[in-house]
C-alpha cells in the first residue's frame, strides 16, 4: 500500500469551492415504537461530509451511530429527514444512493466457498459494474491489497489477515465516492488495525468521503479530520479537534466525550454496605 | 487508480443477465460445499441399495418361510375316515394315509400335533387377496371329545375343530345332522382356517348331492359347479407399500434442499455477508430469486438422482413387480419427474421463507425440524390404502404430491387432477417465494436483536407480539388442537352431548386463549395489546351486530355464485357434521348451544386469530393485508379439523367469514366488534331451523338443501342491513383517521 501510516494532519480538507458535500444528512430522525411510546434512536442528526474528508462519528454503544449509518446505507428508512449521498436523494433514488456507498464493518465476512476473484466479480455484478471494467478493477485491487498469491483460492483456507484484505478490496470494487466504516477495527490485532489505518489514509488520498464510526477515541483522533459526538440519538458536538478543544476547554477527546455523559456516581459511592463479619 | 468520484458505473447488465449471474454465484457456493454433495449423491447411492437389500432379506424371506399352520382336529362323533374324505375330497392331489385310533389324552399332553403321527397338509383352495392364510394341518391320528376340542381351542393348541351335532331323535324329518366348524374368535389364523374348512365341507356336500341327483336322474344340472377363476387385470390391487415409493422420493428431495436453503439465507447472516447484500443496489426479490434458483437446482438434482437410484434398486431387487403394477415406463418416469420438479420448487420456496427468519444455522435447523415433522403427517395420511386423490385433496400441499405420485406409479392418475396438482403447487411455490422475499433481510429480521435490546432496557412490557412467540405458540397449538378435538370423544361419551359441548368450549378456551396467554406472559408482552383488546368506536357495536346477522346470506350466495353449490351440499351431507348437528339439535337446550357454539368460539377465536396471531404476523410482515390473508387462511384451516376428521368442504365458507372478520378488525383496530359479529353469525346459523317457521310466516321460505338461491325478499333485507353495518364501520374508521387515532 502506498499510503503512509502517519497520522494525518488535522487540517480540514474542506475546500469551499468543492461545494457539494458527498454526504449530506439533514434532520435525520428514526423512531421505534415501544410500550412507553416512541424511542428516538436518532433524533435530529444533521451533518455534511466532503470528498477527501474522514469524519469520525463517535459515541457510546447505543448512541445511535449504527442506526444513522444504516439509514445512510438505505438499510433502514428514516422516520423523517433527508439523506443525500453523492447528490442523490435516498428516498427518491435509493438505488443510486446504494451504488455510491460502500460499507466496511468488522462483522462483515466472506463467502467461504468462493475465491476472492469470484467474490469481487459477484459484487461488481450486484453494483452493475460492466464486465471489462470489473475484471480490470479486480486486477488493480489485487495489486493494491497484495492479493496476488491467493486470488483464485477459496476463502475457506485463508488467514484472518488475508480475509481482511479481501474484504477491504471488495469494498472498493464499485469505486464508491463514499465509504462508511462501522467499528472497522473491532476485534483486530495491531497489524489488522494498522491495515485499517492505511486503508483509510488511502481512501482520503483518493478523495473519498469517509465516515468512521467508532467508540475508540484514540483511533479517531489519529485518523479523522473532523468529529461528531453522538449521545442518545443526538449529535451533541461537531468540529475539528481544535474546534472541540476551543468549545469545551478540554484538551483530550476523551475528556470532551466524558463531559457529554450523564454524571454517574463514582464506584466508591456505589459501594454496597456489607454487614461486618464476626458480629452476631 | 483514478479518483472516480461520482462516476456512475453503467447499468449495462440486463435484469435477466444479472439474475443468471446471481443464481450462478449461489449455485457455485452450494455445489462446492461438500455437505451438499454428500446429501445429493452419497445418500441415494448408499441408502437405496442398502434399504433394498434389507427389505428383500426380511420381507421376502419372512413371507415365504413363515406360512402359518392351522391345526384341525376332529370330533369323536365323526368317523375319521369320513371326515378325511370330506376334507380332502375336492383335492385329488392329497393322498390320505390309512390310520384310525383315538387318542383323547395325548392331544394336550403332546402340545398339539405329534409330527411323527400321520396327518394331512391341505393346500389352500381359495388363495386370499393379500392376506396371509394358513396351511391346514388336519390331525388324522385320532378323534377327540368335544370338551377336549373346546379346551384345546381356548388354550390355543387347536385352531379348528370339526364337530358333529346329530339331529335330536324327536326332531322333524327335515332337520338334519349338523357339522359345526369351531374356531377361536379374534384369531386371524383360526378364523381363516375355519373358513377354509367350512368351504371344503360345503363343497363335499354339494358333490354328494350332485352325485345323488345324477344317480336318481333328476335335474343334475340344478347343482351347478361353482369355481373361482382369477384373471389378469391391468388394474392390479395396490400394494400397501406403493405409497412408500413417492413418499420416500419426496422426503429425499426435501433433505437435499434443506442444507443449501439454510446456507444461502441464515448462512449469509452467520457469515456476515447479509448486510453487504442488503447494502447493494439489488432488490431483495432479485437476490432471493437467485437463491431460489440454486436451492431449486439442488433439489431437482436430488430428485433426479434419487429417482434414478430408486428405480435401479427396484429393478435390481425385483421389487418393481410388487410395487409398480405398470412396471417402469418412460412416460410414467417423466410424469413423476415433472411432479418432483414442481414439488422441488414448492419446497424450496417454503424452505427459504422459513430459513429467512433465522439468524443462524442452528436456529434455522431448529425451525425446520417441526416443518419436517409436519410434512410427515400428510405423507402418512397418503400411505393409507383407501385414500384417493380428489379435486380438494389435489389442492392440499404435500398430500397432493404424495397421492399423485402413488397414482402415477400405479398408472391410474387422472390427467385433470395431475394438472390441477401441478398448477396448485406452482401457485403455492410462487406465494411462498414472495413471502420469503418479504422476510429475507427485512428490517424486522435484520435488526430484530437491536430492536429488542432497545426495548428491553426499561423493564416494560412489549406492545407487539414478537414473531418467535407467535410462531412457537402456533406450532404448539395446531397439533394440540387436533389432538384435543380427537380426544374429546374419549373423555366424555358421545351420547353426553351437553358434556361434549362444554368440553369443546373448554378446549377452545384452553388452546386459543390460555396457551397464548402463557406465551405472552413468558414473552413479557402486554396482554391487552397482544390480543388487540383495544378501544373502539361505539358505532362499531351496531355495525358488527348488523353484519353478523347477515353474513351467512352473503357467504351462502357467494358460494352458490362461485359454482361451489355442491360445497354447500357437501357440508350438508358430510356425515361427521351431519351427525354432530343431529346430536346437538336433538338433545341440548338452545342456551347451552349458544354458549358453547357461539359465545365461546366468538371470544376465543377472535382473541387468537384476529388478536394474537394477527399481531404476531404484523411484527414480521410489512403491510396490512398479509396479516389479514394469512390469519384468515389459518382460521379457515383450523375449521377443517372437525371431531378428529377433516372436512375440507368447510374451507371456502370459513375463509370468507374470516376475511370479513379480518376486515372488521382492520377497520376498528380491535377484536371486540369481531367477537360480536362472530357471535351473531354463529347464533343465527344455530337458530336458523328454529327461525324457519317465523320466516315462513313472513313469506320467506328457506330451501338451502337443494342449492336454491335464498328468497329475493330475504336477500334485499340482508343487503340493506349489511350495507348499513358496512357504512357504520367505514364512517367510524374515517372518524378515527381524522382524529389520528389509528
Amino acid at each position: 500500500m502506498s499510503a503512509s501510516p502517519e497520522p494525518p494532519a488535522v487540517a480540514v480538507i474542506r475546500p469551499a469551492s468543492a461545494g457539494q458535500a458527498a454526504v449530506d444528512v439533514r434532520d435525520l430522525v428514526k423512531e421505534f415504537a415501544t410500550a412507553t411510546g416512541t424511542l428516538l434512536a436518532v433524533n435530529g442528526v444533521s451533518m455534511q461530509v466532503y470528498p477527501g474528508e474522514v469524519y469520525g462519528l463517535l459515541g457510546a454503544n447505543g448512541a445511535g451511530k449504527t442506526t444513522t449509518l444504516r439509514m445512510m446505507l438505505g438499510l433502514q428508512r428514516p422516520t423523517s429527514g433527508t439523506v443525500r449521498i453523492a447528490g442523490f436523494d435516498a428516498a427518491a433514488d435509493p438505488i443510486e444512493v446504494k451504488r455510491s456507498v460502500s460499507l466496511v464493518s468488522s462483522s462483515s465476512g466472506l463467502y467461504q466457498w468462493l475465491t476472492p476473484r469470484e467474490i469481487m466479480l459477484y459484487l461488481a455484478d450486484l453494483y452493475g459494474v460492466p464486465d471489462d471494467q470489473a475484471a480490470a478493477r479486480a486486477e488493480m485491487l489485487a495489486d493494491l491489497f497484495d492479493l496476488r498469491g491467493f486470488m483464485d483460492r477459496r476463502c475457506a483456507g485463508m488467514s484472518t489477515g488475508q480475509q481482511q484484505r479481501v474484504n477491504l478490496a471488495r469494498s472498493l470494487m464499485h469505486d464508491p465516492p463514499v465509504v462508511l466504516m462501522d467499528e472497522p477495527t473491532r476485534g483486530l490485532d495491531i497489524v489488522g488495525s494498522r491495515r485499517i489505518f492505511e486503508y483509510t489514509a488511502h481512501l482520503r488520498q483518493q478523495g473519498k468521503a469517509v465516515i468512521f464510526c467508532t467508540h475508540r477515541l484514540d483511533e479517531a483522533q489519529r485518523l479523522c479530520c473532523r468529529f461528531g459526538l453522538m449521545f442518545r440519538g443526538q449529535l451533541k458536538l461537531e468540529g475539528t479537534l481544535a474546534e472541540l478543544q476551543r468549545q469545551t476547554g478540554r484538551e483530550h477527546l476523551t475528556d470532551v466525550f466524558l463531559d457529554l455523559m450523564p454524571p454517574e456516581n463514582s464506584l466508591a459511592e456505589r459501594q454496597p454496605v456489607l454487614p461486618e463479619s464476626g458480629q452476631p | 487508480m483514478n479518483s472516480g468520484h461520482y462516476r456512475r458505473p453503467e447499468a449495462a447488465t440486463s435484469a435477466f443477465r444479472r439474475l443468471t449471474r446471481l443464481a450462478l454465484k449461489e449455485c457455485r457456493e452450494s455445489l462446492r460445499d461438500r455437505r451438499t454433495l454428500a446429501t445429493l449423491l452419497l445418500m441415494p447411492l448408499i441408502v437405496y441399495p442398502l434399504l433394498g437389500m434389507v427389505v428383500q432379506r426380511f420381507a421376502f424371506s419372512s413371507v415365504s418361510a413363515a406360512v402359518p399352520e392351522a391345526v384341525v382336529v376332529i370330533h369323536d362323533r365323526l368317523v375319521l375316515d369320513d371326515a378325511r374324505v370330506m376334507l380332502a375330497a375336492i383335492d385329488e392331489t392329497v393322498t390320505v394315509p390309512e390310520q384310525n385310533s383315538t387318542g383323547n389324552d395325548e392331544l394336550l399332553a403332546s402340545g398339539g400335533v405329534n409330527p411323527a403321527l400321520p396327518q394331512i397338509d391341505l393346500p389352500l383352495l381359495k388363495p386370499g387377496a393379500g392376506q396371509v392364510r394358513p396351511l391346514l394341518r388336519v390331525n388324522l391320528e385320532a378323534t377327540y371329545a368335544l370338551e377336549l376340542i373346546e379346551r384345546g381351542l381356548r388354550e390355543g393348541v387347536v385352531d379348528v375343530g370339526v364337530a358333529l351335532r346329530p339331529r335330536p331323535a324327536d326332531a322333524p324329518q327335515d332337520v338334519t345332522n349338523t357339522i359345526e366348524v369351531l374356531f377361536r374368535t379374534g384369531d386371524p389364523i383360526s378364523e381363516a382356517a375355519a373358513e377354509e374348512v367350512a368351504f371344503r365341507l360345503r363343497e363335499h356336500r354339494d358333490a354328494a348331492i350332485r352325485s345323488f341327483l345324477n344317480r336318481m336322474q333328476i335335474g343334475g344340472d340344478a347343482m351347478v359347479k361353482v369355481r373361482q377363476q382369477g384373471l389378469q387385470s391391468a388394474r392390479k390391487s395396490e400394494s400397501p407399500l406403493a405409497a412408500f415409493v413417492p413418499l420416500m422420493l419426496v422426503l429425499m428431495t426435501m433433505t437435499g434442499a434443506v442444507y443449501p436453503a439454510i446456507d444461502l439465507t441464515a448462512g449469509e447472516r452467520e457469515r456476515g455477508t447479509l448486510e453487504l447484500l442488503m447494502a447493494a443496489p439489488v432488490s431483495r426479490r432479485q437476490l432471493l430469486t437467485g437463491k431460489f434458483c440454486a436451492v431449486f437446482l439442488v433439489a431437482v438434482m436430488t430428485a433426479v438422482i434419487n429417482l434414478t437410484a430408486m428405480m435401479v434398486t427396484l429393478a435390481a431387487t425385483g421389487f418393481d413387480r410388487v410395487l409398480l403394477p405398470q412396471g417402469i415406463g418412460v412416460q410414467m418416469l417423466l410424469q413423476v419427474l415433472l411432479l418432483l420438479i414442481v414439488f422441488a420448487s414448492f419446497f424450496s420456496s417454503v424452505l427459504l421463507s422459513i430459513t429467512s427468519f433465522a439468524r443462524s444455522f442452528r436456529e434455522a435447523q431448529a425451525w425446520l425440524i417441526p416443518l419436517m415433522l409436519v410434512s410427515l403427517a400428510p405423507g402418512i395420511l397418503s400411505l393409507m390404502p383407501g385414500v384417493r386423490l380428489t379435486a380438494w385433496l389435489s389442492l392440499l400441499p404435500l398430500v397432493n404430491i404424495v397421492l399423485l405420485g402413488r397414482e402415477l406409479f400405479q398408472g391410474i392418475a387422472p390427467t385433470g387432477l395431475f394438472l390441477l396438482t401441478l398448477v396448485a403447487t406452482a401457485g403455492y411455490s410462487a406465494a411462498a417465494l414472495r413471502l420469503a422475499a418479504g422476510i429475507f433481510g427485512s428490517d424486522a429480521v435484520l435488526f430484530a436483536a437491536d430492536r429488542r435490546e432497545q426495548q428491553r432496557a426499561p423493564a416494560q412490557l412489549l406492545d407487539f407480539v414478537p414473531q418467535r412467540i407467535m410462531l412457537g405458540t402456533l406450532l404448539a397449538l395446531l397439533p394440540l388442537f387436533a389432538l384435543l378435538a380427537g380426544l374429546r370423544g374419549r373423555l366424555i361419551a358421545p351420547e353426553n352431548t351437553s358434556g361434549q359441548l362444554l368440553l369443546s368450549a373448554a378446549v377452545l378456551l384452553g388452546v386459543f386463549v390460555l396457551l397464548p396467554m402463557v406465551a405472552l406472559r413468558l414473552g413479557r408482552v402486554n396482554m391487552a395489546t397482544g390480543f388487540q383488546l383495544s378501544r373502539f368506536r361505539p358505532a362499531a357495536v351496531p355495525a358488527a351486530l348488523l353484519l353478523g346477522c347477515t353474513a351467512w346470506t352473503a357467504v351462502y350466495e357467494l358460494l352458490l355464485l362461485a359454482g361451489s353449490g355442491d360445497t354447500v351440499q357437501k357440508i350438508m351431507d358430510n356425515p361427521v357434521l351431519r351427525q354432530m348437528v343431529d346430536r346437538l339439535t336433538s338433545n341440548t337446550s338452545l342456551p347451552l348451544q349458544l354458549l358453547c357454539l357461539a359465545v365461546a368460539p366468538a371470544i376465543c377465536e377472535e382473541l387468537f386469530f384476529r388478536g394474537f396471531l394477527w399481531n404476531g404476523l404484523q411484527s414480521m410482515l410489512p403491510g396490512k393485508f398479509r396479516p389479514l390473508l394469512i390469519s384468515t387462511a389459518v382460521f379457515a384451516a383450523a375449521h377443517v379439523v372437525t371431531d378428529a376428521s377433516l372436512t375440507v368442504e368447510r374451507l371456502p365458507g370459513t375463509f370468507m367469514l374470516g376475511l370479513l372478520l379480518g376486515l372488521l378488525r382492520l377497520q376498528t383496530s380491535s377484536v371486540v366488534p369481531g367477537m360480536l359479529l362472530h357471535f351473531c353469525n354463529n347464533a343465527v346459523l344455530l337458530s336458523l331451523e328454529r327461525l324457519a317457521p317465523a320466516m315462513r310466516a313472513a313469506g320467506i321460505a328457506l330451501d338451502v338443501r337443494n342449492q336454491q338461491h335464498l328468497p329475493g325478499r330475504l336477500l334485499v333485507i340482508a343487503a340493506v342491513v349489511a350495507a348499513t353495518g358496512t357504512l357504520l364501520v367505514v364512517f367510524a374508521a374515517a372518524k378515527d383517521r381524522r382524529e389520528g387515532r389509528v
